[in-house]
């Protein structure tokens, strides 16, 4: 239920203090939120990226794919879009396990150049894969609580945004404790660390890869279907998530899930406040020269050191 | 080195090789038939998919009516017409590189324009650099006919005119409005008309206490809004293309930011609108380049005549873009007449000497291209039906203040 | 093979070169205009091959050299008044000295994190331009038309792209033998062990950075001035970027004549493609990379040498996988 502190009709009447409060109220609100997707996109990059050394320059599109299977099997079925999320995580997971195992383990060891043009060649095949079947046009969700917000001490919080920040923590703390607690999680981290020693104790490092791939895969499609309650996509909204991924892992430390957290919200602070402060037209700009300035000053992430350091 | 050396003979043999089986096998295509073949890079998909298949629309049902008609009367002789189509995924180098292969590759005669400033920036200079006439439908930004272009020409008056007449009607209404806000998309399409609608407003009294510029492909509206609520404007200007128009509005609705007049550029009077937005939509305003309910003639149609014929061939209104289009088609189809040739230069000529008026308006091009000599209509959508308020007309009327979100 | 002797092959590159030079007086304009895409990419694999094939510094994001270059021509040209030969001079000399200076803190990054960083700076540029009022922002520059017609338009550039690929395949030459290459080679199998071998690696890289900036912004000015309109998600794109990569490493990285030979087959198979297979364009592209990545890694003139048969191919993936 939606509780209205103020309704707009009084607004006459609130003194420019106030107003501002509200505005960095809600500027505040909307970063944190956003920066919590950000956070686990991020982590979805970090971990391939941490553990395989592999850039994957697909990830975006990965996303994207989710959100794809979101559209057309809510559509299809007629169904809520938020209930397709599971179809999602397992559809890409199953995407990923059959890249890693048949397509990326084959260069696994081949060095930075031969993994990126080999991950940027998959995106180029997704990409066109999904503009065969769902054309150019943008496409979009309208789920019934689309439009409609709580109001709490003057702030909006729209329930899409929410649930999106809610769904996407979950995803994380989930994912941190898998890696901690399990152990497959803790063979996955071995790997990560020492892949000759893990080999001795005998973990199977391709299906270490293909494992944690499709974990990020997986992760990356629940993303997608979460990005696709909030806003329209095309095959080519993947590339629009490459700084965010790239900055998110970086700044979080390589492989670390709770400084991709805090990364991510960070990055969502800085784009929310900067439009508040510099203009829209400037947001992106900030956001490209904070992912610089982070890559060039703090190369090792917030943390200082990697997790497993 | 002698491997070094047969590497090197090696790539140069695969290259010379692979250039001789080009070179004979584009010699076997066939000549060119005696129709005339008209070209058309247009956005099938892609962000500008649904305004661009308008106009697709617009052409091909022009084609089929004309060809109804004996054909093209080329000095005295009627040619059938052919169109051919190609997706330029609202790209301007992709509609830049097909007008392009139009015009080298399958020598088309004649070619129809894209749709969108943008987009018509790109093709023009193509065409411009073959000498080839581009008679852009739905393309209105001033700087695309700043460049001294010759073979140029634009369906619609320029676009800072387009708003103007919402600044103009809204200084009448009770209450009156005493600030404004502009959001726009920065693009050759849209600032125009928002700089428009700005000036305009700015000398009739208002104030001014937002201006906002966002680029293009931004889907979150959050940071602008934010300020936007703090601010409380009376008038809402927004500019941007259909995706942006959908989202912004439905994250006006979200974060809960009322004003008492909204407007976009065009979008609200899209069909469109009304089917994704549905009651989110109303209360909107927007300029169309042309509505059923006018009043003007034409050699073959007049307004309404048009929209019954459309309405008889495809079961519903003319959008305004199809209206582009087809008269677009109508143009070449006169110009030709004139010209009494297919000859580029001719036809340019004859474009640039005329005056008449159409089902659509007037036409009369100077020598930038421009047609001073159309006028944008105003429509609102109330209750779901897109009104047109402007040109004013008995019975109808603005409605105004708009009701707050929650209160709908 | 015959043995021609050095003689022999400087006839046959030369008689090569006075084929392709008068070819324009003889073919269609869509040749023309398909071999002088062809020479451009030749250019651009041979200027990143020198970055990323002889240093071993990956700038996967290298186009923004281009669209520097292609932005400062226009922006010369249509604000200024400039000739195109001055702001040409200006965009090529622009660019190495923006890659000097933008390479103070970027080439101190090792590996994937130079790799990051050029991207981040193609984007970084890509929405700068997008937001300045010089450069016209998201509406793009309309370059003046090149005065003469299409033909001399379609003539002067083939030809400009031309000798531009005759002077980087010169110029790769000359580094390849001399004391640059040989410092270049050192830095990318070892870093640290050329410094200690008395060789400071921070002029080299920069010289190799600016070098291959050069090449790319003039590129980019030739291709402003060609297309007549430019905006910046078309010059600051990943795409070819990626292109040239693949050109690159099919062809041979670190070799003077592989990149070129990679340029030709990728962009005679995209034209290909374009042509009759638009809508599978951005498939195709994307499955020969993942090809010639497993198949191919030290790239088809390698394959060459080493023999054409199916276990030399596999022999690609047997290195390289897990």
């Amino acid at each position: 239920m939606e509780a209205s502190c103020f309704s707009e009709a009084s607004t006459d009447f609130i003194s420019n203090h106030e107003e501002r409060d509200h505005m960095v109220g809600q500027v505040l609100v909307n970063g944190f939120l956003q920066g919590g997707f950000y956070a686990c996109i991020g982590v979805s990059f970090s971990i391939v990226f941490g553990i395989m050394k592999v850039i994957n320059l697909a990830q975006g599109t990965q996303i994207i794919l989710g959100a794809y299977v979101t559209y057309t099997v809510s559509q299809i079925l007629r169904i809520d879009p938020f209930f397709t999320l599971p179809l999602a995580v397992i559809g890409l997971f199953i995407l990923g396990y059959l890249i890693q195992k048949y397509i990326i383990n084959l260069v696994a060891k081949g060095g930075l150049v031969i993994t990126s043009l080999l991950t940027f060649g998959l995106n180029l095949t997704l990409i066109n894969v999904a503009l065969l079947i769902w054309k150019a046009d943008f496409r979009g969700t309208n789920p019934w609580y689309m439009g409609m917000s709580l109001e709490i001490a003057g702030v909006t919080i729209p329930y899409v945004r929410l649930i999106i920040f809610v769904i996407a923590l979950l995803f994380t703390i989930f994912l941190e404790l898998f890696f901690r607690k399990t152990e497959t999680g803790n063979s996955i981290q071995a790997t990560a660390l020492n892949p000759k020693a893990a080999q001795l104790m005998g973990i199977d490092i391709g299906k270490t890869y293909c494992l944690t791939f499709a974990i990020s895969s997986a992760l990356g499609g629940a993303m997608g279907t979460l990005f696709i309650l909030a806003k329209p996509i095309s095959p080519f909204t993947g590339g629009d998530f490459l700084i965010i991924l790239f900055s998110v892992a970086i700044l979080g430390g390589l492989g670390s899930i709770p400084g991709a957290l805090v990364a991510g919200i960070v990055l969502g602070m800085v784009e929310s406040f900067s439009v508040m402060f510099f203009g829209i037209e400037y947001q992106k700009i900030a956001l490209n020269l904070v992912y610089l300035l982070i890559l060039i000053f703090l190369p090792k992430g917030l943390m200082g050191k990697r997790f497993y350091g | 080195m002698k491997k070094g050396k047969v590497c090197v003979w090696s790539s140069w043999g695969v290259i010379l090789i692979c250039g001789l089986v080009l070179v004979i096998s584009s010699e076997l295509v066939s000549a060119q038939e005696a129709k005339i073949q008209i070209g058309a890079a247009v956005s099938m998909t892609g962000r500008l998919a649904k305004e661009g298949n308008l106009v697709k629309k617009g052409y091909e049902t022009w084609a089929e009516w004309i060809n109804g008609r004996g054909g093209i009367n080329v000095g005295g002789k009627p040619h059938k017409v052919e169109m051919i189509y190609y997706d330029d995924k609202a790209d301007p180098t992709t509609s830049a590189k097909l007008t392009e292969k139009l015009i080298t590759e399958d020598k088309v005669s004649l070619i129809l324009g894209p749709y969108s400033s943008g987009i018509a920036a790109a093709t023009s200079a193509i065409g411009e650099k073959y000498g080839f006439v581009t008679i852009a439908p739905v393309a209105n930004g001033d700087f695309v006919y700043e460049r001294g272009f010759k073979y140029l020409f634009s369906v619609l008056s320029m676009a800072t005119g387009d708003l103007v007449p919402v600044a103009e009607l809204a200084v009448k209404q009770i209450p009156k409005p005493k600030t404004f806000a502009v959001v726009v998309l920065d693009h050759v399409f849209t600032l125009p008309s928002l700089e428009g609608v700005k000036k305009r407003s700015l000398e009739l009294g208002l104030e001014e206490i937002y201006y906002g510029k966002f680029p293009v492909n931004t889907s979150d509206f959050s940071g602008i809004l934010t300020t936007i609520k703090s601010k409380d404007p009376d008038l809402l200007y927004f500019g941007g293309f259909f995706p942006d128009a959908v989202s912004f509005y439905r994250q006006a609705k979200e974060l809960n930011v009322n004003a008492k007049l909204y407007t976009t550029t065009g979008t609200a009077g899209h069909p469109d609108w009304l089917s994704v937005m549905k009651k989110d939509g109303d209360y909107v305003l927007a300029q169309v380049t042309w509505h059923p309910d006018m009043t003007y003639k034409g050699p073959f149609f007049t307004s309404v005549s048009y929209n019954e014929f459309w309405k008889k061939r495809h079961g519903e209104d003319s959008s305004f873009f199809s209206a582009c289009g087809f008269v677009a088609g109508i143009l070449m189809q006169v110009a030709i007449d004139k010209a009494g040739s297919l000859d580029q230069s001719k036809i340019r000529d004859a474009l640039r000497g005329m005056d008449i008026e159409t089902f659509f308006g007037g036409f009369k091009f100077d020598e930038k291209g421009k047609n001073i000599a159309h006028r944008m209509g105003i429509v609102q959508v109330q209750a779901g039906k897109q009104v047109l308020i402007d040109p004013p007309r008995p019975g109808v009327k603005l409605l105004y203040p708009a009701p707050s979100w929650k209160e709908r | 093979m015959v043995n021609l002797g050095r003689k022999g092959w400087l006839l046959i590159g030369g008689g090569l070169c006075i084929f392709l030079f008068l070819a324009p007086f003889v073919l269609r304009g869509y040749w023309i205009r398909l071999l002088t895409n062809m020479f451009m990419f030749a250019v651009l694999a041979e200027s990143v091959n020198i970055i990323a094939g002889y240093c071993g510094y990956l700038a996967l994001g290298n186009m923004f050299f281009f669209g520097l270059g292609a932005y400062t021509v226009a922006v010369l040209m249509t604000k200024f008044s400039f000739s195109f030969f001055s702001a040409l001079l200006i965009a090529g000399l622009g660019a190495s000295l923006f890659s000097v200076i933008v390479g103070l803190p970027v080439l101190r990054l090792k590996g994937q994190y130079f790799l990051m960083g050029t991207v981040g700076l193609l984007e970084l540029l890509r929405e700068i331009t997008t937001n300045i009022s010089l450069t016209g922002g998201g509406q793009g520059i309309t370059l003046p038309i090149f005065p003469g017609g299409a033909a001399a338009a379609n003539h002067f550039f083939y030809h400009f792209m031309f000798g531009l690929m005759l002077i980087s395949i010169a110029c790769t030459f000359y580094i390849s033998k001399s004391r640059l290459g040989y410092a270049f080679r050192a830095i990318k199998f070892d870093e640290d062990a050329a410094s200690v071998m008395g060789i400071n690696p921070t002029p080299y890289k920069t010289a190799a950075w600016a070098i291959s900036a050069f090449f790319t912004s003039l590129a980019g000015a030739g291709y402003a001035y060609w297309m007549s309109y430019i905006d910046p998600g078309e010059v600051y794109q990943i795409m070819p970027s990626v292109k040239m990569y693949l050109m690159m490493v099919l062809g041979g990285a670190g070799t003077v004549l592989g990149p070129i030979a990679g340029a030709f087959f990728i962009e005679f198979i995209s034209e290909l493609v374009w042509g009759k297979f638009l809508e599978l364009h951005l498939l195709i592209l994307g499955l020969v990379l993942v090809f010639v990545v497993i198949f191919t890694p030290k790239g088809f003139i390698d394959l060459f040498q080493r023999g054409l048969t199916p276990s030399k191919l596999l022999s690609g993936i047997k290195a390289n996988r897990i």
